[in-house]
């Protein structure tokens, strides 16, 4: 099987670990066992924002992803893409019609309606992960999870626990927990904001005051009808800008009215949900560090979540691959074939990160946050061949 | 009181639910959004509310908001429950963090109870709530378990690795969910003398979803997947050895709408959602709160009730153009009057609303950004000296007169 034969070699090349951690590793019960698997997960963005109220605009719904990558631990492990079925459930979130009218709103917004507690994609707050063939991994895709657990408490960092079973016995083979983000603190009230009106009045008032339009009649609206947008698969109109260059664009010489020591913050999640939160974030990176200023994102050019900051432009080492040619680091992967938000974490979130949550399956699986860099957790004997992050060797 | 409440008490009934009307009261925020999440049968209101580093303090509301201390340390707080002893039970925790704190307040200060989040008390000191307990294998999972004694104790699932409790009745059975073997389902529950038994949902499938809240009686209260996999609320009655003698669709504002109910007053009287319309459970379905109040919901959305106290009072959560903010729904009885803080300005009782509402009833603009309106006891007559009486008379703790 070729799988096997590209893990051998890799098995044959990897090095040594760190004799501390693998001593943690073993303290941890991480001893070589036959037939034994782990799972690895993430989310694909480290943090999806949405909406509290839908009932006069949307510009982002409910919606999720988490990806989970299946291991065969052995000498020469093995990434399953199949003979195992996955599922997740949100243990502390379970449920979302009612924490956000969404689904009040949907058949307008979207055109159709949306079963409650289904997202757009057809995904519900608990099931079955699908095969992606081409990542080969499992995915669950639109998850309408919202930031409020069952008890009421606000969580933006809810743990969904990832269950791996053998696809004949039903036998559970392996469970992880990964952090599925979402947060609505997204706060244009801080300049939006007429007495006696809402932010969703005001914003639309505005939109239609400059340009033209007359989305206060016509609510509620969907941004993306008009604007394209890759995040929700929107085509938009033919000559209206995508809703990033016009978002962008039309706030670029407004943000230092927002007061805040990052004004990325005062739309995007936010200063207390934290949407960077991971080891860039510790290193005093911050958003436009990557991403460039609001006049680069707002740059008509840009393909929004396509042209992404690439982790090669800085990080550059001899024999390593920071992604794969021409995909994102969401989508790349390292090792093998493993994919490197396995290891890394998700993106805004790599590890190790601020948050315990982000930093549970790490420490589970190796004792200590960061990278998954123990070879123990995959390999069941250490391997004596020096370790290689590219796909091939 | 600050009494408002103590007015509303006195006149309130709390019967027939159906046909009620309520005053709707701003429960208000310490600086930006709140949440009640318990009205007590004292009338004591209880929640969450940002501050201005927009961190969730625990919040008493209703008499003007104000801080409940937790424990220190942690970003976020919120209070859930009042003991018998008008302790306020809460929980702190942080963004992000694995770990949650249990604590009593007794307005004085806060004395940590343990890791978990207290979601209610009997009268009896049981509370119920829901622990974050590392497993043997490394997993953080939330546990069902309850507090009694200076004790915390985790409560079995029903096959699982994992559960939450919401309730607790006055015989000390606790309200959940928790997952069945290999995770196969997240099954409403109930723990009574330690042992956990699945409470059943309103489709015959063993993976429909559900979750208990509270009790009444033998009448359990909450909600579950029905047939067609919609969440609706449910109410579950028990037979004196705790057994399941019957399950009912408790209505929603349709029959294809989602409905959940999260408490039950003595009376028997259940709130919750549906649709995300706050809504009260009467024998003749599910009623929008937002329909049913005196001069109507104005800008308000009423989205979630939390609680109704034996007297009927109902708080939760509803939205303020846009924003989230906790509500309080006040049974009428008779005539219902407008809120005493005629000039919306946080204070009540307080000599300066009648000086605003006599100087309005003049025709003089409001001085304050917002006041109510000179119909105080809504009768339709305006401008009308009777209007002035009722003021009088609620702030001086009488009732409503027409």
């Amino acid at each position: 099987m070729e799988l096997t034969r590209r893990w051998t070699a890799w098995r044959r090349r990897a090095v040594l670990c760190v004799l501390g951690a693998c001593g943690v590793a073993a303290a941890m019960g991480l001893q070589p066992e036959p037939e034994s698997y782990v799972v690895l997960a993430a989310n694909d963005l480290g943090m999806h924002c949405m909406q509290n109220d839908f009932s006069q605009m949307m510009i982002l719904p409910p919606f999720n992803t988490v990806h989970a990558q299946v291991i065969r631990r052995g000498n020469g492990p093995d990434i399953m893409d199949g003979d195992v079925t996955v599922s997740f459930e949100l243990p502390t979130n379970t449920h979302s019609s009612d924490k956000t009218n969404f689904w009040q709103h949907a058949q307008q917004l979207l055109g159709a309606a949306v079963p409650h507690d289904v997202g757009v994609t057809g995904t519900g707050m608990r099931g079955a992960m699908t095969l992606d063939a081409v990542r080969r991994d499992y995915v669950a895709t639109g998850i309408p999870v919202t930031p409020i657990d069952d008890d009421g408490k606000e969580n933006p960092y809810p743990l969904a626990l990832i269950t791996v079973r053998n696809a004949s016995s039903g036998a559970v083979v392996a469970q992880t927990q990964a952090v599925v983000p979402v947060s609505w603190e997204m706060s244009c009230n801080l300049c939006h904001s007429t007495p006696g009106g809402s932010t969703a009045t005001d914003i639309l008032q505005d939109h239609d005051r400059l340009h033209g339009t007359d989305l206060v009649h016509a609510q509620p609206v969907m941004c993306a009808s008009c604007h394209s947008d890759n995040a929700l698969g929107a085509p938009g109109q033919p000559g209206v800008p995508s809703l990033s260059a016009a978002m962008h664009g039309a706030h670029t010489t407004r943000m230092d009215q927002s007061g805040l020591q990052n004004s990325c913050y005062a739309c995007h999640p936010g200063v207390r949900t934290s949407c960077q939160r991971d080891n860039h974030s510790a290193a005093g990176m911050t958003c436009t560090d990557c991403h460039g200023g609001m006049t680069e994102v707002a740059n008509p050019a840009r393909n929004p979540w396509v042209d992404l900051p690439r982790c090669g432009s800085c990080h550059s080492r001899p024999e390593f691959e920071y992604e794969q040619p021409g995909t994102l680091f969401r989508n790349s992967k390292g090792h093998g074939g493993v994919m490197c938000v396995s290891c890394h974490g998700s993106p805004h979130a790599t590890g190790p990160a601020a948050t315990a949550t982000d930093n549970a399956q790490a420490t589970r699986v190796q004792g200590h946050a960061g990278p998954v860099d123990t070879c123990l957790v995959c390999h069941t004997s250490q391997p004596d061949e020096p370790f290689f992050h590219s796909v091939e060797h | 009181m600050k009494s408002t409440f103590a007015i509303i008490m006195a006149a309130s009934v709390a019967s027939t639910a159906a046909a009620q009307t309520y005053r709707l009261v701003d429960l208000g925020t310490i600086a930006g959004e709140s949440h009640a999440f318990l009205v007590s049968d004292t009338g004591r209101v209880v929640g969450s509310s940002t501050k201005v580093s927009a961190h969730f303090v625990g919040a008493e509301l209703g008499t003007g908001p104000a801080s409940i201390g937790g424990v220190p340390g942690y970003g976020e707080t919120a209070v859930f429950a009042v003991d018998a002893d008008d302790n306020a039970l809460g929980v702190s925790y942080s963004l992000g963090g694995l770990i949650t704190q249990a604590f009593r307040n007794d307005g004085t200060s806060a004395a940590a109870l343990g890791g978990f989040t207290p979601r209610a008390v009997n009268a009896s000191g049981v509370i119920a709530g829901t622990a974050h307990t590392h497993d043997v294998n490394g997993f953080v999972l939330p546990q069902a378990c309850s507090f009694s004694g200076g004790v915390l104790a985790m409560l079995p699932t029903l096959g699982g690795v994992t559960g939450q409790a919401f309730g607790v009745d006055e015989l000390g059975r606790i309200f959940g969910s928790s997952t069945t073997l290999r995770e196969a389902a997240s099954r409403p529950c109930m723990w009574s003398g330690g042992v956990a038994r699945d409470l059943g949902t309103l489709s015959a499938s063993a993976s429909a979803t559900g979750q208990a809240w509270g009790a009444q009686g033998n009448g359990v209260v909450g909600a579950s997947q029905n047939a067609s996999g919609i969440f609706r609320a449910t109410r579950w009655t028990l037979d004196s050895g705790g057994a399941v003698v019957s399950r009912v669709d408790m209505g929603g504002l349709s029959p294809t709408t989602p409905s959940y109910a999260y408490a039950v007053n003595a009376a028997g009287d259940a709130v919750g959602t549906s649709g995300f319309h706050a809504v009260v459970y009467s024998a003749g379905g599910a009623v929008d709160l937002n329909t049913v109040i005196e001069g109507g919901a104005g800008p308000w959305t009423l989205e979630k009730a939390w609680s109704i106290s034996a007297s009927g009072v109902i708080v939760g959560d509803g939205s303020l153009l846009g924003f989230p903010r906790a509500f309080a729904l006040y049974p009428c009885s008779g005539a219902c009057c407008d809120d005493i803080d005629f000039n919306r300005d946080g204070l009540f009782p307080d000599t300066v609303d009648i000086d605003a509402f006599l100087s309005v009833f003049s025709g003089a603009p409001c001085a304050t950004p917002s006041c109510g309106d000179i119909d105080f006891n809504n009768d339709g007559l305006f401008p009308d000296t009777m209007d002035i009486d009722a003021l009088l008379n609620v702030f001086s703790g009488g009732t409503c007169v027409r």
